[in-house]
């Protein structure tokens, strides 16, 4: 491969593109200081109180640098590592953890052309391989700490995490499927139609499998505040724990620009043709109705054992993954047959039968419920 | 010498480094995280050769899969953080082994004669063709269907071997 | 103009920069005042005892062992997926069979009961 086709490096150029990754690199983590600050907030209203105010020290209007104070009473904590702990391992987990976070947005598209880092032609497939490394810095963190709580928070995220894997991707593979081709900017490109129009069941299998991939409640057993103390970040402290703390908000955020990009059209919108950087405005305002959405199910929902997490994931969501990939292949290839190749009337089929399906599993649901409660009325009626 | 070069002769030394660390470590995690390094270092590798999906791939599969495997492997046994003893009581007859064995390989992969020219240039296309290729009943059909098979038989045989008694 | 993949490496040695940052800025501003106390393993205040690494269910391995046959399958839907426009009625069919085949072992297991946690 030729880093530079053509022979010589122009530095310019080179630094153009450095200065372009460096950028990209900060998007995440400047949101993100606008993220918390509204997550705090979002849910304090959710449960019924007001979330950070400006009660005691003035933090800004509404509070709005309590992220900042945050920040510095973090990075001011003392590094403490415990005895015995694996010290290279200990210090690399909040640095991988972080560096994986932000690793993704090299291919994640913000405007039509050049408004990103790289347009892959395998962009969806980045994301994924970046997102399977996520349950290493957990290992190592669980691990290192020499600590129970934190070893069985490790095994725990890590089991949820890697099983939730699959139905993420074969969800994901509807899209990919839809546009025949893994480049985040075709599948934008390829939604005149948002796709969650055409496949809401893939859409729908996508967003709970994201939202147990960055351990939303109620998938949040990783964590579990009370339950095991912190999980596998029990033994960090400061900067390192914070740097936890970031790496969950970024993977929540790219979790909810993904599914903006794959799901709800990216950054299509209004006059996007005449003002590209206005594709940045929609992708954002897309994927941040997805992240609150997210934060409702934070604020709303109880935690699931372990057991019912991975049960949910293997005895429901992965076959039903199957059967909706399987579905849009066979009613996509269907569907130019009886002559449906514009994008309304093919969505329309599309969704006809995911609604068919959905119908179908609902059915299928329901029967098993009634057959489990029977069963329960006779085992109470027998003598 | 071209960039290229540079970064691939970097991207191997580092992929061997780790390899080599694997073997040399100490504790058995150790080994396992350095041998994610060497996975990563056969990822650039492939990156390298101009295929992005076979680098995914390796980390995919083999990051992703194989090794996180591994490492819970290892978690389970519980002597895993405990220094271990060197495996092997003369490691220089290993290493002159281990060289001798790749001397060999080397000396028969020169012998192999080098394509003209290089492969096609596709970029992008090349993974439909693949697709298309794995589902061609005169091209790769039958192994397509073998490997689901194959994977139904770990499937089921590894949670069998594991089941509760 | 430099190739895209070699933007990716330099992307990731950038998201490294941002990773060991903080880190690094927390180390230089912090206190380093450290006693026994605060370096103990923390067990709810009580001191520890018993080896601290413990040995964990072996279900563990197992969902693992589950989730690495699927990730094959998966990697091999990527390609399947692509051409699928390009492609015939019947390599959908055949990707069912590809499926069914897998599908129909996961139900297999789940009926045998080792899927169940404890």
């Amino acid at each position: 491969m030729d880093v530079v086709p053509g022979g010589s490096t122009p530095i310019p150029a080179f630094l153009l593109r450095l200065l372009g990754a460096f950028a990209m690199a900060l998007v995440p983590l400047v949101l993100i200081l606008f993220l918390i600050w509204e997550s705090r907030k979002v849910i304090g209203r959710m449960q019924d109180r007001l979330g950070p105010t400006n009660a005691g020290t003035y933090a800004g209007p509404f509070a709005l640098f309590q992220t900042f104070a945050d920040g510095i009473k973090i990075l001011t904590k003392e590094l403490i590592i415990p005895d015995g702990a694996d010290r290279p391992v200990f210090i690399a987990a909040p640095i991988l953890v972080v560096t994986v976070a932000i690793a993704v947005w090299a291919v994640i598209p913000l405007g039509p052309a050049g408004l990103q880092v790289v347009d892959l032609d395998v962009g969806a497939f980045y994301v994924v391989a970046m997102s399977s490394l996520a349950p290493f810095s957990m290992i190592m963190a669980g691990w290192s700490s020499r600590n129970k709580y934190a070893e069985v928070g490790a095994f725990r995220a890590v089991s949820q995490i890697v099983s939730y894997e699959i139905p993420q991707v074969l969800a994901l593979l509807a899209p990919v499927l839809l546009t025949g081709s893994l480049s985040l900017q075709n599948i934008i490109q390829a939604q005149s139609v948002p796709y969650i129009v055409a496949v809401p069941l893939a859409a729908l299998i996508y967003f709970l499998a994201s939202a147990a991939e960055v351990g939303r409640l109620p998938f949040e057993l990783a964590e579990a505040d009370s339950e095991i103390v912190a999980g596998f970040f029990t033994e960090y402290s400061g900067m390192m724990f914070g740097a936890f703390y970031l790496a969950e908000f970024i993977n929540n955020l790219t979790a909810a620009v993904v599914f903006a990009i794959l799901f709800l059209g990216g950054w299509r919108g209004p006059w996007v043709d005449q003002v590209p950087m206005l594709g940045a405005v929609w992708l954002l305002l897309k994927a941040f109705l997805v992240f609150n959405v997210l934060l409702l199910f934070w604020a709303a929902m109880p935690r699931l054992r372990i057991d019912q997490v991975l049960g949910f994931n293997w005895k429901f969501l992965v076959p039903l993954g199957m059967v909706v990939l399987l579905a849009v292949a066979l009613v996509d290839k269907l569907l130019p047959l009886v002559g449906l190749t514009d994008p309304w009337p093919r969505s329309l089929g599309l969704l006809l039968a995911n609604m068919v399906l959905g119908l179908g599993v609902v059915g299928v649901l329901s029967w098993m419920g009634r057959r489990a409660q029977r069963r329960i009325v006779r085992r109470e009626v027998a003598p | 010498m071209p960039v290229s070069q540079v970064v691939f002769l970097a991207v191997g030394a580092l992929a061997l480094g780790a390899a080599v660390r694997v073997v040399m470590s100490h504790r058995v995690f150790h080994a396992a995280l350095w041998l994610i390094g060497s996975f990563f270092g056969v990822a650039a590798l492939y990156m390298l050769l101009e295929s992005p999906f076979m680098a995914g791939i390796q980390l995919f599969l083999y990051i992703g899969g194989v090794a996180v495997l591994t490492v819970i492997a290892i978690m389970v046994t519980k002597g895993g953080m405990r220094p271990d003893r060197r495996s092997t009581n003369d490691p220089w007859s290993s290493a002159v082994v281990a060289v001798a064995l790749f001397a060999v390989m080397v000396w028969m992969i020169i012998q192999l004669p080098l394509p003209a020219e290089p492969a096609s240039q596709v970029h992008g296309e090349s993974l439909h063709l693949l697709g298309a290729a794995l589902v061609d009943p005169e091209g790769y059909l039958l192994p397509f269907e073998v490997v689901s098979v194959m994977l139904l038989i770990v499937l089921i045989g590894s949670l069998y071997l594991g089941r509760e008694r | 103009m430099i190739h895209p993949y070699a933007l990716v490496g330099l992307f990731l040695l950038v998201a490294l920069v941002f990773g060991i940052a903080p880190i690094l800025l927390a180390w230089i501003v912090s206190p380093k005042k450290l006693n026994p106390r605060k370096t103990q393993v923390y067990e709810s205040g009580n001191p520890t005892f018993g080896e601290t690494w413990i040995e964990f269910k072996p279900q563990y391995y197992l969902y693992g062992l589950a989730f690495v046959a699927f990730d094959v399958e998966a990697a091999f839907l990527f390609p399947w997926a692509l051409a699928h426009n390009q492609l015939p009625l019947y390599a959908v069919l055949e990707a069912v069979v590809f499926l069914a085949l897998l599908g129909l072992g996961l139900l297999y297991v789940w009926r045998k009961g080792w899927l169940e946690w404890m």
